[in-house]
């Protein structure tokens, strides 16, 4: 590996890393004192200035950085906008679900209620009732009936033999 | 791997090797060997055993944290899931709410309202003294007896049943920590006695025990439901939470054929006849001509169902149609009516009757004992000679006559929706034995119900056609949907003919000459036969002391029959005759039947009736 590589290397890993800084750490490890043996054929490694690419490279590397921004910003955003929204929603479901208990609650108080008042009519509607009611109101059963039938030329006749009624009071015992 | 480079012991190790001596010559040396930089200090075979123990170390525990989950997750996981669910569910009941009994005109006979089942849970309640004293006069329990409750082992006591809506919403403003409530729903019968007999009653389960309540379980009862609930920590639901709800189905109601009114007359005149000292069973049947609808079906006594818990097991039945008893000679109008039908005679034949005839090993006598009279077959009805009808029998024969009681429903059930039917007694002709079989055409040896005596005279009164008796006009489900109760087919039992003859004469028992002139009712014409049948004592199994049967049936108006209605009663005591006993209540009735219906009476006179002719002389 060379040592223009290795640079390029450590100017990708540390994303602000410029070529002098990486400079004196290659040079301990190309430095002659590694090796001591005889062996001295090998031509040594040299520093060697950046190519031309390099500056352009620099500033590719460093312009996203910069774009990068906004971009951890929105998606930092986002996911505060989503706790937040979560947030929001329970608390809404939370409510409604609230809500709904309180009106379900209020439901079956009103339909008590209607049951209640239906249960005083079907009480005061049976046949004991209203005959104790018509009694204490003075009223009395009635007797036969007659009925007054009209004939087709306009006169009438009484069918039955209509009965009067009992003077209220005087016969308690009658019904 | 820097621990491994640092390890202490490795280093006085490596010092330890440099010998005073050759102290000189290592200073030079590197202290490794070069390319050693990164070696560990240990053998090859040392690091591939370590390596292989640890290996070995790691797939042992991760297998078994696999077999753990495998067994958590997809063996056992489905009995975890459903525990935990179990510990943060929690099932309430929804009790289905039963179906009414509702009467002709939509009257409620029965019907059900929400109430409560107050319970506590004595470990949770803090001081069941104070509890108690808070609950006493709202549940109307006493103290001490809530207390002890309240201070009892277990952690399910029930301080009290069915407590209405208004009473457990004021406990629930106490706030009392261990006191909650169940669905316990409470059966009204709002008219109480009038109908209760038909309408039946509810067990402390609330199942149907007896009448239409038990007749009509499967559709009154409807579908319990239950609601389940996420609850947190304290109990109370987790508002977003699972809150999963299986309604209940309430139950369909019953509309009955009834007349609340008509029934509540009847209820009232029977008690009346009850409280005289001398009835001890009064039973009335008033049965639709047209239609065979029992519009009212009352016996005294009668009982309360909401009572029915307090009352007599004995009077928790329904004796109009499942007491029998010997009718008498209300049963001589089908007897007659065999006779006509079979040609025998027509209502202007004259018999000569004598006043008593041998049957067998026993005499039978008319009421009165009398020399022969030359009476017609209106006569024979009219003055309800037993010997006349008996000769009449004789001459259609026991199986023809047996034929005829049976097409006019004795011995059978009428199929009505009522539990406990009986079917009255009737034995087969072949078993007659001579004095039985002058005793039946004269309803004696023969029993049956007070809603089967109504039927006999709705075929006559119907021109012939039987229509068997109902009591159920509508079922009406949950849903809404209606199912009309198919009315039964009509079945003619006698012609037309012959009918009106039978009403005919029927009307001259309550004319001038008849049994039962008590029996008229003001405007109209009635029809109909008085029954005095001798009552079996139950002490010595005769009839010695065993009182009467007094029976009226009729019909009304006669010329256009609207109502049947059939009165007995049971008096034990005493001699009086069916013509002086059943008939005012009938005609009591019958009254009130006709003008609450409005019937408007024809006017036409009741015919004249020739009672006595001239018997031919052969």
């Amino acid at each position: 590996m060379s040592a223009t590589a290795r640079v390029h290397t450590g100017a990708l890993r540390s994303r602000s890393a410029t070529a002098p800084r990486t400079t004196p750490r290659t040079t301990p490890r190309t430095s002659p004192t590694r090796r001591t043996g005889p062996v001295q054929v090998r031509p040594q490694l040299r520093l060697v200035t950046a190519p031309v690419g390099t500056p352009t490279r620099t500033r590719r590397t460093a312009a996203p950085a910069r774009r990068r921004a906004p971009f951890v910003v929105l998606v930092v955003s986002l996911l505060a906008a989503t706790a937040l929204s979560l947030l929001a929603l329970n608390t809404a479901i939370a409510v409604d679900s609230l809500q709904a208990s309180q009106q379900r609650a209020a439901n079956a108080e009103l339909a008590q209620q209607v049951e209640r008042l239906e249960q005083q009519v079907t009480d005061a509607r049976t046949p004991a009732q209203l005959a104790a009611a018509a009694t204490a109101a003075g009223l009395v059963p009635a007797g036969a009936a007659g009925h007054v039938v009209l004939g087709p030329d306009g006169t009438s006749v009484v069918r039955g033999t209509p009965v009067p009624a009992p003077v209220p009071g005087a016969d308690p015992a009658g019904g | 791997m820097s621990t491994r480079s640092n390890d202490p012991s490795r280093r006085p190790a490596r010092s330890g090797d440099r010998r005073p001596g050759t102290a000189g010559r290592d200073v030079l040396r590197p202290r490794r060997e070069p390319g050693t930089r990164r070696a560990r200090g240990l053998t090859p075979t040392v690091r591939a055993r370590r390596n292989r123990f640890g290996l070995i170390a790691m797939v042992t525990l991760l297998v078994a944290v696999v077999v753990k989950l495998v067994v958590l997750q997809g063996i056992d996981g489905s009995a975890y899931a459903q525990a935990a669910e179990d510990d943060r569910m929690r099932v309430f009941d929804i009790s289905a709410i039963r179906g009414e009994i509702v009467d002709r005109d939509g009257n409620r006979l029965a019907y059900s309202v929400e109430a409560s089942r107050v319970v506590a849970d004595p470990t949770i309640v803090p001081d069941p003294e104070r509890t108690a004293l808070a609950l006493t006069t709202l549940l109307d329990v006493p103290a001490g007896e809530l207390t002890e409750q309240l201070s009892g082992e277990g952690r399910y006591v029930v301080l009290a049943e069915q407590v209405d809506t208004a009473t457990t919403d004021a406990i629930s403003e106490l706030a009392l920590d261990g006191i909650s409530f169940q669905d316990d729903p409470v059966r009204l019968y709002p008219a109480g006695v009038v109908g209760g007999q038909i309408v039946g009653f509810v067990g402390r389960d609330g199942d149907g025990l007896a009448g239409i309540e038990q007749r009509y379980e499967d559709v009154l009862a409807g579908t319990d439901g239950e609601r389940r609930v996420e609850v947190g920590a304290g109990g109370l639901p987790i508002p977003s939470g699972i809150d999963a709800s299986t309604p209940a189905v309430d139950g369909g109601s019953v509309q009955l054929t009834i007349d609340e009114d008509l029934q509540y007359t009847v209820q009232q005149r029977l008690d009346v006849e009850c409280a005289n000292g001398l009835t001890t069973r009064g039973s009335a049947v008033v049965q639709e001509v047209a239609t065979g609808e029992i519009v009212a079906m009352a016996t005294c006594p009668g009982y309360d169902p909401a009572q029915a818990r307090n009352t007599d097991p004995e009077l928790l039945g329904n004796p109009a149609v499942s007491d029998v008893f010997e009718p008498g000679s209300v049963m001589k109008a089908v007897t007659l009516a065999a006779a006509i039908e079979e040609g025998h005679a027509t209502p202007d034949t004259v018999l000569s009757v004598p006043g008593h005839i041998q049957a067998g090993d026993r005499v039978v006598t008319d009421a009165h004992d009398h020399a022969p009279i030359d009476w017609t077959v209106t006569g024979i009805l009219a003055k309800s000679s037993n010997v006349g009808t008996i000769m009449l029998a004789r001459e259609v024969g026991d199986q023809r006559l047996e034929e005829y009681l049976r097409a006019f429903g004795i011995g059978s059930t009428t199929g009505i929706e009522l539990p406990g039917e009986s079917a009255g007694i009737l034995q087969d002709s072949a078993d007659w034995t001579q004095s039985r079989a002058a005793n039946i055409p004269i309803g004696q040896g023969v029993s049956v119900t007070a809603l089967q005596m109504a039927s006999v005279y709705q075929t006559i009164a119907n021109g012939g056609v039987r229509i068997e008796p109902r009591l159920v006009s509508s079922v009406t489900a949950a849903d809404g949907t209606v199912t009309t109760e198919p009315r039964p087919e009509g079945t003619r039992v006698v012609s037309e003919s012959t009918a009106d003859q039978l009403a005919y004469m029927l009307e001259a028992v309550v004319g001038p000459g008849g049994t039962a002139p008590l029996g008229e009712v003001d405007g109209f014409r009635v029809a109909g036969k008085t029954g005095t049948a001798q009552r079996a004592n139950p002490e010595c199994g005769c009839y010695d002391g065993g009182g009467y049967f007094t029976t009226f049936v009729g019909f009304a108006p006669a010329d256009a029959p609207r109502y049947v209605i059939a009165v007995d009663l049971e008096r034990p005591t005493s001699s009086a005759e069916g013509g002086q006993v059943a008939a005012p209540v009938f005609a009591d009735l019958m009254q009130y039947a006709l003008t609450s219906s409005d019937v408007v009476p024809s006017g036409t006179a009741r015919p004249e009736f020739q009672l006595t002719g001239t018997a031919p002389t052969n």
